[in-house]
């Protein structure tokens, strides 16, 4: 197990390194100029050089790579070309909603996706499943920006559970900036709690009428322990990686729902910034969502071979 | 012990019912060991799934009359077939690495029966370990104490198939269903499965009932052979009679 940890790690620093550069070297070849975005018609020859000296970008290619992977290293990404002040700050905010916001979708599908998976696989054709099963056909048909309008019309105008548009800040008031972040959180999760709960089913169906199943009725197993001590924990693997991709597509989900529900998170920022060729931003915001969704995918495969002792040979 | 009686099998999951199995006759003496040949379709592993009560589809009647020792399993309701099963009745499947739960240890599988009693058997870990390891060394697996802590992927086929057997016999059941349990084994390890089957028949009494379409394995196993094709009885009789002095044209067929 420890092996296979290890195997995984350095895996993941590779990858890393992989995806930095790739990240880096898109940024070099996109057209466009910081420099002359940031002068615009001001632009003489002199001052073009000199905020070029100023921004490093008259250093060589490698020479700026190396000097971005310090950065990542020591997370300090340097000065943002637009706001002037040091990126991590700028990030730092930003990273905390967007955390949040994927962390309480996240907890919306595993708490409700599961329970009702297994409950709608031990019941299937019964009222409940076929009640969820009109209702999973839609709400996974209806992309989740469009659930945000209507979680905010609900929720928010006829419930008057929130105040639409009233984001709180996490650093104002965390319980407020918590509640606030349900809603579209609640958006971001449904198609996926829906997806999650099918495919938990399927496999929880499929894995029962599997031999091993059979062999475990006849030695006296019933239902429940049929499920809970045989079926599931096989049933659950895909479901594990499949939430394990939500999460990180969460991240990235979250760009458009904040527009929805006016947060300032990442999305905003990164649409801004790479709108002004503020390179520095850009990559490290790239990096941070590259980062994060190995993360989640290193944890994935964890929580695999704990489960599943086939996995920790390779 | 066993008696079957005008078993009859219909599915429904097509629009007409078909038929699957129908007017099987056959007994199993105490200490018997019975084979049922026949090809795939001949209906001889849904015969043995009815014994063992686990055909439990709502797609399907069944009808006639399954006794063992005086329990009707073929009415019994799942409550009272689940206290049978395991205890009374030990099922071995053909594949012995898909009939094992991949995700669980060969000790937690070959410990089963007991654990899923383990309240009314009043049985502690260490016992049922104890128990465990003696069936498997009962079964000739050597080195039981590792397998007991192996996942099934990292112990051989022939091992599998013993510790399935292991796993069927760890109550001592009066009945033992096997089916097809040597066709997925190679040669030289089918033999040593029927040589343990035998031992066990003899040293325990324990009675057998044993699906195969491999003639010459049920040739050197059964005392009494049931020939099955499109879910009726062909024939049946001593293991003598068939092979030697064959009086269906089905059975001339196989046997010659």
């Amino acid at each position: 197990m420890a092996k296979y940890i290890i195997k995984k790690l350095i895996l993941l620093i590779i990858t890393l390194i992989i995806t930095s550069f790739v990240i880096f070297l898109i940024f070099e070849l996109v057209p466009g100029d910081p420099v002359l975005d940031k002068l615009g018609t001001r632009a003489t020859p002199e001052s073009v050089e000199a905020l070029r000296i100023q921004y490093g970008l008259n250093r060589p290619f490698i020479v700026r790579y190396l000097s971005f992977i310090k950065g990542v290293v020591t997370l300090d990404f340097g000065t943002s070309y637009t706001y002037g002040i040091n990126v991590s700050t700028l990030l730092r905010e930003k990273l905390v909603i967007n955390f949040f916001l994927s962390l309480i979708s996240i907890a919306f599908v595993i708490l409700v996706s599961i329970p009702l998976g297994i409950y709608t696989a031990k019941h299937t054709g019964g009222f409940l499943d076929r009640v969820l099963s009109v209702l999973n056909q839609s709400s996974m048909s209806i992309p989740s920006f469009v659930l945000g309008l209507f979680v905010t019309f609900f929720f928010g105008m006829v419930l008057k559970w929130f105040r639409p548009g009233g984001y709180v800040s996490y650093k104002a008031n965390f319980l407020a900036f918590i509640f606030f972040m349900i809603f579209p959180a609640l958006s971001l999760a449904l198609p996926k709690i829906a997806m999650c709960m099918r495919l938990l089913k399927s496999n929880i169906l499929e894995e029962a009428g599997k031999d091993y199943a059979m062999s475990a009725y006849a030695r006296g197993n019933d239902t429940t322990s049929l499920l809970y001590r045989h079926v599931l924990k096989n049933a659950a693997m895909p479901t594990i990686t499949f939430i394990g991709m939500i999460a990180a597509d969460m991240i990235c989900a979250g760009i458009v729902i904040e527009q929805v529900f006016s947060i300032p998170g990442l999305g905003q920022m990164l649409i801004n910034s790479i709108m002004t060729r503020d390179y520095p931003v850009v990559e490290a915001e790239v990096m941070m969502i590259a980062v994060f969704i190995m993360v989640i995918s290193f944890i994935t495969d964890i929580i695999h071979a704990c489960l599943d002792p086939r996995v920790r040979v390779f | 012990m066993l008696t079957v009686k005008d078993l009859k099998i219909e599915f429904f999951d097509h629009e007409l019912p078909e038929v699957a199995v129908e007017d099987v006759d056959f007994v199993i003496n105490d200490g018997d060991i019975l084979g049922i040949v026949g090809e795939s379709g001949s209906g001889k592993s849904m015969t043995a799934m009815a014994i063992a009560g686990l055909l439990n589809r709502k797609d399907l009647t069944k009808s006639g009359v399954i006794d063992l020792d005086g329990t009707d399993l073929l009415n019994s309701k799942r409550k009272d077939l689940r206290e049978l099963q395991g205890k009374d009745i030990g099922f071995v499947f053909q594949d012995p690495l898909n009939s094992m739960n991949p995700v669980l240890k060969v000790g937690y599988q070959v410990e089963e029966a007991l654990r899923v009693r383990k309240k009314t058997l009043n049985i502690s870990k260490e016992e049922m370990k104890k128990r465990a390891l003696e069936v498997m060394e009962s079964v000739g697996l050597t080195d039981v104490e590792r397998i007991y802590d192996s996942y099934p992927h990292e112990i051989s086929g022939g091992q599998r198939q013993r510790a399935q057997i292991a796993a069927a016999l760890i109550m001592k059941p009066k009945l033992l269903i096997c089916d097809e349990p040597t066709t997925a084994l190679d040669v030289t390890v089918q033999k040593k499965i029927i040589d343990v089957l035998k031992e066990l028949n003899k040293k325990n009494g324990t009675s057998i009932l044993f699906i195969s379409h491999d003639l010459s394995v049920v040739r050197a196993l059964c005392d009494r052979v049931v020939v099955m094709k499109d879910g009726l009885v062909m024939e049946q009789g001593s293991v003598d009679e068939i092979f030697n002095n064959p009086q269906n044209e089905y059975t001339k067929q196989l046997v010659y």
